[in-house]
């Protein structure tokens, strides 16, 4: 399973996506294609999705907070947004091999 | 169907009226297949609190618990259709002006074996019934000699 190790005063964080936290984040006004638009409003939100799974009780507070005093923040946001993604994806991966083929023109 | 999946009930429409858009939710998604996961066997809190590829392992499970049902189920009606036919065969002299008996023959008197374990005693019932036979045959000769 995909997830992010965090360290911060010496506490370990695991940030992690499943079903139910993404829903979650949903539903508290999260949209990832407004993540660029609305930076201010939507990357809280994310932070705070990250730890619902494995630390429900951190606040968007908290969870800002930790995640500021990271360094390299664009790799790190851009982890995140493929953390919450991992979950639509490996729900519509499909294991049975069609007979359509593909190549990259670029 | 298709619109249920990118706008539904559930998304919403916002931006000025030069410039709508519909906000896509992964949880649509999520809330629509979640009854037919469960439906194959999956429980609620695997599917949104387990592991990300348990819905893909379940998936595949499935497709082999139908291939191997419909497997079986071709199977049993392969071997009702033997069974019938066999009894047809047997009843036939019956219904053959030609026959010389008129009679039908018996039917099987028990079903065919199946399994491994059957068929290896109907092998060894095969042997015991010839052995009698060939005991009887000997003894009936030492009582002629006599």
């Amino acid at each position: 399973m995909k997830n992010i190790e965090l360290t911060y005063e010496d506490k370990t964080y695991i940030l992690e996506f499943d079903r139910a936290s993404v829903k979650k984040l949903e539903q508290s006004g999260f949209d990832l294609n407004s993540i660029t638009t609305q930076p201010v409003t939507m990357l809280p939100k994310l932070y705070k999705g990250a730890f619902l799974k494995h630390h429900p009780d951190i606040s968007e507070e908290k969870a800002v907070e930790i995640i500021s005093n990271i360094g390299n923040k664009e790799d790190f946001i851009q982890a995140l947004t493929e953390l919450y993604i991992e979950p639509l994806n490996t729900l519509m991966s499909n294991t049975d091999k069609g007979n359509a083929s593909w190549k990259k023109t670029w | 169907m298709e619109e249920n999946l990118v706008g539904g009930s559930s998304s919403s429409i916002k931006g000025s009226k030069e410039n709508t858009t519909l906000i896509f939710k992964h949880s649509d998604i999520f809330d629509k297949v979640c009854p037919f996961y469960m439906s194959i066997g999956m429980t609620y809190d695997e599917y949104w609190h387990g592991e990300l590829d348990l819905p893909k392992i379940y998936l595949e499970a499935y497709k082999f618990k139908s291939d191997r049902e419909l497997s079986l189920a071709n199977y049993k009606a392969w071997l009702n259709g033997f069974y019938i036919y066999e009894a047809l065969c047997d009843v036939s002299p019956i219904f053959n002006p030609l026959s010389k008996k008129h009679e039908a023959y018996v039917y099987r008197d028990k079903p065919i074996p199946v399994t491994e374990k059957e068929r290896n005693e109907a092998e060894q019932d095969e042997r015991n019934s010839r052995l009698l036979k060939l005991k009887e045959l000997l003894e009936n000769s030492s009582k002629k000699e006599v």
